[in-house]
């Protein structure tokens, strides 16, 4: 009853029946079972559960042939299927948490554009639509794009340097995610002008703003990566601010400048070439992120 | 003190690496954690040789868990084979944030999930056990005592799958409490408690048979 006087080791006594004590420990709960019945009679009662336990088990299936059975069967069964699975989940994941990291005002801002673009057809002159949405929709694109990359504009940007998912992966979720967005909203935007203005095609709506959109996002892409989200969006917007007043500048609309403007954005082979090879080139680029000292990215505050 | 053979100071770090050519001297600890990680690695890098090493060491306790746990001899050589399995595939993204004993267990838990969730639609409630779990030695104690072997088996066998798996991994696989916890991803109190829970629901189960009296 009284044991040594100490407190009771009741806890260690199922450990103690399993022996998996070591030694200290062991010792200790010998010398209190010496003087206690009641933790000797709890000690009878492990021990039987350990032996009502253990004792209808088998020996395990022998070592080599269960070795030989489970390597033919990794190399019978590869890990194809779920892996697959597994990855398009991952993807899945990884997009609905870079969802997160995209501001509300991203969103909400690039829709307001090309609401604003919408309208101003509708209400105006229809024929119109293919020029203003080749104007609004590459612009609220390269707006998006520049901004998604960069320690100044990621609010997890230090949590994604120490990450195992690489860079170009969360870049590519990034891109995919704002520029889908994008994407979604001109086409929309499209398909509201074909309702309003049915003299116009879709395919000829699409067609007038899909090169320039994606030329225009791939080389504000490459620029943020490369001097920094601030000087890209500079940087694009100037030039797209060229294209602009080409076309809405009655005294430069006949001129060389408007010429080569619409030879460089539209929709076609060389345009898709130029901005295949600028997706390369910023893909290789991110391979530097977050070694921001190596000089290929500089985190400029211009 | 006495040892002999190692005249010259060794690291202790190094020291259970060596245990695997260990000399008959060393303190017979019951884990040999640097060993295992060492055989992992091995395993990792795509050794067959190690892979049949850390089954010699480990198949029989996971072994003993998985009959216990499954109930049935065949079902068990299954889910080991896809625990060895997935030991093989797995091996390269072992951390060493667990030991390898609580890793392979944990791993073993989870193909046992996978075979016998499938097979087995077994719910049984645990009628209200939680309230009167007792750790001093009472009537279940003796009851389980003094029962016979087969009749003990039965009655383990009636056994809530929470009980059969947490008696299955202290006593068939002899893991340590604060191991069994972090296989179960539960505290060590409440692997304590489930294990007197356990006990008692053997006793129990043993007592509805008719086996034993409830008191001598």
């Amino acid at each position: 009853m009284t044991g040594d006087g100490k407190r009771h080791p009741t806890d260690a006594l199922a450990e103690y029946a399993a022996g998996v004590l070591d030694a200290p420990e062991q010792t200790t709960v010998e010398t209190h079972l010496v003087g206690c019945p009641s933790c000797r009679a709890a000690l009878r009662s492990w021990t039987a559960v350990a032996a009502a336990t253990v004792a209808p088990v088998d020996a395990p299936p022998s070592s080599a042939p269960t070795v030989r059975a489970v390597l033919t069967r990794a190399a019978v069964a590869p890990q194809a299927p779920p892996d697959r699975k597994r990855g398009i989940r991952f993807a899945a994941q990884l997009l609905r948490a870079e969802l997160r990291l995209v501001r509300p005002s991203v969103w909400v801002a690039s829709m307001l554009v090309m609401a604003c673009a919408v309208a101003a057809v509708a209400v105006g002159d229809h024929s119109a639509g293919a020029t203003v949405l080749s104007l609004a929709a590459p612009l609220v694109a390269v707006a998006g794009v520049a901004g998604v990359y960069g320690p100044q504009r990621d609010p997890a940007f230090e949590a994604l340097a120490i990450t195992a998912t690489s860079p170009r992966l969360v870049l590519l979720a990034r891109v995919t995610l704002i520029f889908g967005y994008d994407l979604a909203l001109a086409v929309a935007a499209s398909a509201v002008l074909r309702l309003v203005a049915t003299e116009m095609g879709l395919v000829e709506l699409v067609v007038a703003w899909l090169g320039p959109m994606t030329l225009l996002s791939a080389l504000s892409l490459v620029l943020a990566m490369w001097i920094g989200p601030n000087a890209s969006m500079a940087v694009a917007t100037s030039l797209w601010l060229l294209r602009v007043v080409t076309v809405s500048v009655p005294e430069l609309s006949d001129g060389w400048l408007a010429a080569r403007m619409q030879q460089i954005w539209v929709t076609s082979p060389g345009t898709l070439a130029v901005t295949l090879a600028l997706l390369a080139a910023a893909v290789a680029l991110s391979r530097h992120r977050g070694r921001p000292r190596d000089g290929w990215y500089r985190p400029v505050a211009w | 003190m006495d040892t002999g053979a190692d005249a010259m100071p060794v690291p202790d770090r190094l020291r259970s690496r060596w245990r695997s050519h260990g000399t008959a001297s060393d303190v017979g600890g019951p884990s040999v954690p640097e060993a295992d990680d060492v055989l992992l690695m091995r395993v990792a890098d795509g050794d067959p040789v190690a892979l049949a090493a850390l089954y010699r060491r480990y198949g029989g306790r996971l072994f003993g868990y998985l009959q216990r746990y499954a109930g049935d001899r065949m079902v068990a050589e299954e889910i080991l084979q896809d625990t060895l399995l997935a030991v093989w595939r797995s091996a390269p993204r072992y951390a060493g944030r667990s030991g390898v004993r609580t890793w392979l267990f944990g791993i073993a838990r989870r193909q046992a999930h996978n075979r016998l969730r499938v097979q087995e639609p077994r719910a049984l409630p645990l009628d209200g056990l939680a309230e009167w779990a007792d750790p001093a030695p009472g009537p279940a104690d003796w009851a389980i005592a003094n029962a016979q072997g087969a009749a003990v088996a039965d009655a383990f066998a009636a056994l809530a799958p929470q009980h059969r798996e947490v008696l299955a991994l202290a006593f068939a696989a002899r893991v340590p409490h604060g191991e069994i916890a972090e296989v179960l991803g539960v505290p060590v109190g409440t692997v304590k408690s489930r294990l007197h829970h356990a006990r008692v629901a053997l006793a129990r189960s043993l007592a509805d048979r008719g086996v034993v009296e409830e008191m001598p």
